[in-house]
């Protein structure tokens, strides 16, 4: 409005300036602007707050909307999937401002699975939790219907609803996006993403190598062999270490084949007659030949135990061989069952058990697995590879023992502890709560079953000067259950 | 209980109350509870030897616990209250106990002592009104020198204005509440808070030094004009008017639904604003609370809540402010039947209206049907049936909120502003009143 840009021109300069006269005036405002003027008793400020003040009034009173007909329509589809309960939503509502990302994704899981959607209003706060955690995604894509497509089309900072087609993206993307890919794609057509590894490898530069190289350890198998050896000649450093580890991996690969053409020398098992023939002694054997090439250590295998050590030089190069070939070399080597392998070692051997433990973790060798859980030494990388049933049985005999180092294994499983033990821990954890504090349960919620809220009350401190503090974070704890609970009642009721 | 757990929450004094109070909603903690048409009660087991018992009087939400808190509702009143709003079947409704009606009871005496007081009180009517003489003498010097500065400010030109130091400001500020012309010192402080690093300041800020100068021209002129114009120069002035003599009157008898609620701190104060809207006779009012830390405030409103109240306007050509005389909070009425400004036009129509009568009222809510928020030229605007626009308020931070609940359809919506610059502050959303 010119006439109020007049004002703020002349109020910019002062009154002290001459001023043009305020353009645009309407006839009305002209008449009372002429009478302010005319007015012999103001000084030229008043003149000039008079006028300004009516032309302000004038300004507010006389504003027109701006009208623009031809906007595109831009609406949300409807939603094929129904909404949430309002229960349902009200516990996302706390969850949201307890800032529990486990119980996020606890409940984003149920909402999937129950096929319901997010409620409108709760989109942007979850859509910005999934902007900062990729984990989110796939769920909150998912729960958010068309509605969050929608969004995501109007806030560039929520723009991965859409994705291109992996094949697009593995030639366009990021590299942290091609990566990512290359994992998906490994996970469920191997062969198909060393193909698209090997069509770009040259054109990648070290780092995206290395990168690149570090997701091939998904499903990594002996289709991979003779392109992984091939990298060895590779000029960067940290490449070819990479391909070597990955070749380390991969039963059969050359390094492999070394490691087991010395051990085939380095430990044999002996069958002696005794007892004038009656009874057979059997014995392994463990000594290097007088000549062991000397490449192998340089492929990872230390050659001294070091000077504190109380194994020998020799116990110890064989300990990383053992540790480092698939167990079923052993069902060759010795021409007996892995349980017999195992009952060989534990006899005549048994400091190489646990190296024989680390391969069967290694190649995880899920069914060498059980005749190992007999042992009294716990193997914490086998928990992992059992059932849940037999993981919670494994747990529960290593807690007694060891409660702090078995807590810190278990707290590596991605699923929920069965009710026994995660009672039993928590009757352990009463003792340390320091350690196992508010943070420590805001963190691995999701791992601690609502069956445990039953038990909670009469889990309580073996010392009275702990006590106080284990009542405030199991306090938390039943809060944090009694939302998982309430989540998985609102999905299932 | 009428009341959502949004409204609960916004309650809350803080954010720490609000967890707090959450984690007490959780029927293990409370060894009993209640409820009946007049009151909520519950015991909850804290970390001393007996429970603490609190109770929330239902017709007026105000809360009374036995815990040593000094937050205003306590968390044990909003946790009570989150778990009635949460599982209303765990509260069986029963005979209040004794220490729950003596409570409502003591509450009901008092509110009638208090009116007794009121009307026995005698008035020195002379002292007051020579108090009142020096007082308007106070404020007219103060005025006086206020049009100095003023006119030296337009004298210079205001090209220099963002360079001048806080004392500025803060010496002339002082110098009205000296004058004890309160809400001209505000007024002042409010100019020295232009954000002078904005492209186009100058614009407000003369909105703002125009409307300090009607006031103060305006009062000059005292004599001269409506009786209800003088009114309001009074009260933006800061001169008080008698609460008791407001409640006195008849007032206007409605249901009012809360359309928002904002509080700030100034000071040792807290001012809450409680923005009305009354379904029946189509009117806006603002309803002022001023508490001091651990004061309890008279009213506990929230938006979305509907009361059947009688409130009465302080005197104005553009009756808006008001006190809440009685009220009652109610259950939502089943179908919404609000009558509301069909587009800009209309509002704008409606603007010119109050501002023709009072050039420098403060901004006032207004209820818009089908405003859809639309993106266009890198802003966002609130677009009415008609396609005409509106700018979003650059201070709004829930657009994306605002924007999920549309999905690109118009909602019915409650905006406060002017011209073309509005701040949404709820809207209906699925057959609810939703603070935004």
């Amino acid at each position: 409005m010119r006439a109020w840009e007049s004002i703020i021109n002349t109020a910019m300069l002062g009154t002290d300036k001459p001023a043009p006269a305020i353009a645009d005036l309407p006839e009305e405002v002209a008449i009372i602007a002429n009478a302010i003027d005319a007015a012999a008793e103001l000084d030229k400020e008043e003149r000039y707050l008079q006028k300004a003040a009516v032309i302000y009034n004038y300004r507010q009173s006389g504003f027109v909307p701006f009208q623009k007909n031809d906007l595109p329509v831009n609406k949300a589809a409807e939603e094929t999937k129904p909404y949430c309960t309002a229960v349902a939503a009200g516990v996302l509502n706390t969850i949201l401002d307890e800032e529990n990302d486990q119980l996020l994704q606890l409940w984003l899981n149920q909402c999937c699975k129950a096929g319901r959607l997010l409620l409108p209003e709760a989109l942007p706060a979850v859509l910005e939790k999934a902007q900062k955690d990729v984990a989110l995604r796939p769920v909150v894509i998912e729960c958010s219907g068309n509605r969050g497509v929608w969004l995501g089309k109007m806030n560039p900072a929520w723009n991965w609803f859409t994705t291109l087609a992996d094949e697009e993206l593995w030639q366009t993307g990021t590299p942290a996006q091609r990566t990512e890919i290359l994992k998906r794609l490994r996970q469920n057509e191997p062969a198909k993403a060393l193909e698209w590894l090997q069509q770009t490898w040259e054109q990648e530069n070290a780092a995206g190598k290395l990168e690149l190289l570090k997701a091939m350890k998904v499903k990594s198998n002996a289709d991979d062999l003779p392109w992984l050896e091939s990298l060895l000649n590779e000029k960067g450093q940290k490449v070819k270490d990479e391909a070597f580890a990955l070749l380390k991996s991969i039963p059969g690969s050359s390094v492999i084949k070394q490691y087991e053409d010395l051990l085939r020398q380095s430990v044999t098992l002996k069958k002696e007659k005794a007892l004038l023939g009656l009874t057979t002694k059997t014995s392994i054997q463990v000594k290097l030949p007088p000549v062991v090439d000397e490449s192998i250590y340089k492929s990872g295998i230390e050659k001294l135990s070091g000077p504190k050590s109380t194994v020998t030089d020799e116990n110890y190069v064989i300990y990383q061989l053992i540790s480092s070939v698939p167990p079923a070399f052993w069902e060759k080597q010795f021409e007996v069952a892995p349980v017999q392998v195992v009952e060989y070692f534990e006899k005549h051997a048994p400091a190489m058990v646990p190296a024989l433990a680390n391969a069967v973790a290694k190649f995880e060798q899920k069914n060498w697995v059980p005749f190992f859980l007999g042992q009294s030494m716990f193997y914490p990388d086998f928990v992992a590879m059992l059932s849940a049933r037999e993981q919670e049985k494994y747990l529960l005999k290593a807690l007694s023992n060891d409660p702090q180092n078995t807590i810190a294994y278990a707290i590596r499983i991605n699923d929920e502890w069965g009710t026994e033990f995660a009672v039993a821990a928590l009757l352990k954890m009463a003792n340390w709560p320091y350690e196992y504090n508010r943070g420590f349960f805001t963190r691995y919620i999701g791992l601690i079953p609502v069956g445990a809220l039953n038990h909670i009350e009469n889990i309580t401190s073996q010392q009275a000067n702990l006590q106080p503090t284990w009542d405030k974070t199991r306090n938390h704890l039943i809060n944090l259950l009694s939302l998982k609970q309430q989540t998985l009642k609102a999905f299932n009721a | 209980m009428q009341l959502t757990e949004d409204q609960i929450y916004a309650l809350a004094p803080d954010e720490a109350s609000k967890k707090a109070g959450r984690d007490l909603a959780n029927p293990a903690k409370w060894v009993s509870k209640g409820i009946n048409e007049q009151a909520l009660w519950g015991e909850c087991q804290g970390s001393g030897s007996k429970p603490y018992q609190t109770q929330v009087d239902l017709s007026a939400i105000a809360f009374k616990c036995s815990c040593p808190s000094r937050k205003f509702p306590c968390k044990h009143g909003l946790g009570l209250m989150l778990l009635c709003a949460r599982q209303p079947g765990l509260f069986t409704t029963s005979a209040m106990p004794a220490w729950v009606n003596d409570w409502i009871n003591k509450r009901a005496e008092k509110e009638e002592k208090k009116v007794e007081k009121a009307a026995e009180k005698p008035v020195d009517e002379n002292a007051q009104a020579k108090r009142q003489q020096a007082r308007e003498q106070k404020v007219s010097a103060g005025i006086a020198e206020l049009m100095v500065w003023i006119k030296d400010i337009v004298r210079g030109g205001i090209l220099t204005i963002p360079e001048k130091t806080p004392a500025y400001w803060d010496n002339m500020a002082r110098r009205m509440v000296d004058a004890q012309a309160s809400g001209l010192a505000g007024m002042v402080r409010n100019l020295a808070a232009t954000n002078f690093w904005n492209e186009g300041w100058q614009s407000g800020f003369m909105d703002k030094l125009l409307q300090l100068y009607l006031v103060a021209e305006g009062y000059n002129n005292i004599q001269n004009i409506d009786p209800d114009l003088q009114q309001d120069l009074r009260t933006t002035i800061g001169f008080t008017t008698n609460q008791e003599e407001l409640r006195a009157q008849t007032g206007v008898r409605d249901t009012w639904l809360v359309i928002g609620k904002e509080s700030r701190d100034e000071q040792q104060l807290t001012i809450e604003q409680n923005l009305l809207y009354g379904l029946k006779t189509n009117s806006y009012a603002l309803v002022l609370q001023f508490t001091v830390k651990g004061q309890i405030p008279p009213l506990a409103l929230s938006p979305g809540m509907y009361l059947d109240a009688t409130l009465v306007y302080f005197p104005s050509t553009v009756p808006y402010r008001a006190i809440v005389k009685d009220y009652n909070i109610i259950r939502q009425t089943d179908t919404i039947n609000v009558q509301t400004f069909t587009g800009w036009l209309q509002v704008a129509g409606y603007e010119t209206a109050l501002n023709s009568r009072l050039p420098f009222r403060s901004e006032m809510p207004v209820l818009v049907e089908a405003l859809t928020p639309v993106y266009y030229q890198k802003q966002w605007w609130l677009q009415d049936s008609e396609g005409c626009l509106c700018k979003i308020s650059a201070a709004y931070t829930n657009i994306w909120q605002l924007v999920a609940i549309s999905g690109g359809d118009p909602v019915t919506m409650t905006v406060i502003g002017k011209e073309n610059e509005y701040r949404p502050l709820g809207a209906w959303y699925q057959n609810n009143y939703k603070s935004i």
